[in-house]
Parts: C-alpha cells; sequence; structure tokens
C-alpha cells in the first residue's frame, strides 16, 4: 500500500492496496463504535475541571456535558461518515505481471483529511481502551504496547494490533502532509 | 427608617474573571507526538519550536501548561483541545 499526494489535485491517494488494507478501513468505523466501550465516552468527552477546581465550579461539568458533549459527539460522529462514505468511492485497478492479486485505489479529498485522521483516532483510543493496549500502571511517559498476549494464542488480538498501528501509520502521514 | 444593604455583586471569588486560568494538556498514550504539536500550532498559533517544547513537556513530565489567561478564553482552548482529541483540563493558576 501507498499513500500519495498526486501532483496538481486536490485529493491524497490510498494506492496499491490489497483486500486486508480494504478489510482494516472498513473496520475502523467499527473500531470507533463506543457500543462496546464503557470507558469510551469518558475519553472522548472528557470533564473539563478536576480535582479541587471541579469541587468550586461543579455546575460547570454538568453544563459541558449538556451543551459541549452533544456538539462533539456530533462532529466525531459526522467525521466517522466523512469515511465511509469516501469508502463506497474504492476503485479496483488493473496491474500488469501479476494477475492473481487484486490492487485497489482510493482518491480522498484533502479537505477530508481532518475526518479521516479523527475517525482513526476515535478507532485507536477505543481499541486502546477495549483491548488494554497500554498498561495503565505504566508512569505516563513509559507507555509501551502490550504485545506479549498476542501471537498464536490470542489471534483477535494480533489483529487488533496490526489495525492499531496501520491507522497510526496513516495518521503519521496525514498529519505531515495534508492537515 | 429602611435599612439599606450592599447589593450583592454576584460574582464568586474562585472563579471571578480576573483569576488567570491554565490549560492543562494531559498526556496519552495513543495521540501521535507529532499530531500533539500540530494542535498547539493550530490552536494557539505557537511558532513549531515552542509548540515542540509543549509537546515533549506533555510527554515526559504527563502535563503541560499551554496556555494562560482569561477563563472564557481558556475554556474555549479547552472545548477545541478535545474537539481533536487531546486531555485537556482547566486548572486555576496560582
Amino acid at each position: 500500500m501507498r499513500l500519495s499526494l498526486p501532483k496538481n489535485t486536490s485529493h491524497w491517494r490510498l494506492g496499491e492496496m490489497q483486500e486486508i488494507h480494504l478489510d482494516f478501513l472498513r473496520l475502523a468505523a467499527d473500531d470507533a463504535s463506543m457500543s462496546d466501550c464503557p470507558g469510551g465516552r469518558e475519553r472522548l468527552f472528557p470533564q473539563p475541571l478536576a480535582g479541587k477546581e471541579e469541587l468550586l465550579d461543579e455546575e460547570f461539568n454538568v453544563d459541558w456535558k449538556e451543551l459541549i458533549t452533544p456538539e462533539l459527539e456530533m462532529q466525531f460522529a459526522g467525521d466517522v461518515g466523512v469515511v465511509l462514505s469516501d469508502l463506497d468511492s474504492i476503485q479496483p485497478v488493473k496491474k500488469t505481471g501479476d494477475a492473481e492479486v487484486k490492487f485497489y485505489r482510493l482518491d480522498v479529498q484533502r479537505a477530508h483529511g481532518q475526518a479521516w485522521f479523527s475517525t482513526l483516532n476515535q478507532a485507536r483510543l477505543l481499541l486502546d481502551l477495549k483491548y488494554e493496549l497500554h498498561d495503565p500502571k505504566d508512569a505516563p511517559q513509559e507507555f509501551t504496547v502490550q504485545e506479549q498476549a498476542g501471537g498464536e494464542d490470542d489471534p483477535e488480538r494480533l489483529l487488533v494490533l496490526m489495525r492499531y498501528e496501520f491507522y497510526a501509520w496513516i495518521q503519521e502521514w496525514l498529519v505531515r502532509n495534508v492537515l | 427608617m429602611p435599612t439599606i444593604t450592599a447589593p450583592e455583586t454576584g460574582v464568586r471569588t474562585d472563579v471571578a474573571l480576573g483569576t488567570p486560568w491554565n490549560v492543562v494538556v494531559h498526556n496519552d498514550p495513543v495521540n501521535l507526538m507529532s499530531y500533539v504539536a500540530f494542535v498547539l500550532k493550530k490552536i494557539f498559533g505557537y511558532p513549531d519550536q515552542e509548540a515542540e517544547r509543549l509537546m515533549l513537556q506533555v510527554h515526559r513530565e504527563g502535563r503541560s501548561i499551554v496556555w494562560t489567561g482569561a477563563r472564557e478564553r481558556a475554556e474555549h482552548f479547552v472545548r477545541e483541545l478535545h474537539g481533536h482529541q487531546l486531555m485537556a483540563t482547566l486548572q486555576q493558576a496560582d
């Protein structure tokens, strides 16, 4: 798979994709779902006041939850919707030389870059919570992905780790080239 | 003769407008370092070097005060940071 910015266009391209890349991209919306992630709301919609500030102004967090949180919910859901809509435009690409391997391409408007980043970020934030990819006991500056639980004994977790890293790779490229 | 009492100002000393507030960004294991720096540049208009310094402070120390000023603007910045999925809180400045 290759990410690129075609010259003189208003889009960026996900090129030379194979079936596994499409599968991963289509799973991003599911991964970004909070339906089976109790801690998801707390992470995506955190309270603005904590500690002694919260005690001094308890009503503020309540107001925030009523006024700001719904706006953010709409914004984040809209971002996922943009990605799902873009994924409908995936095109198969004919490649000479290797007829056995199918390749695909997707051109995405540059203006959708932030929505893609947001969706992949939501997916990674929630995967991290659902599968406890980082040990909460670690000091803040010492987070390491807990890969020891992956491998043959837990193929689902291995696939989760692969998606987590795949999304991060696209995000890193988006920050440097599109956003 | 009626007793005249001073009217209440309605301003609570703990959230008085004159008190400066900090916008604090907290570390999390998921957000990319490059993205945190990008968001700090975008929202606060910091130059590359300052955004990088604050991002590294978040990463190494777990948190960083990225802006200090009036409460209303601080609330706006926290809302923007949450909109970019960063962990951020408001904190009264010392």
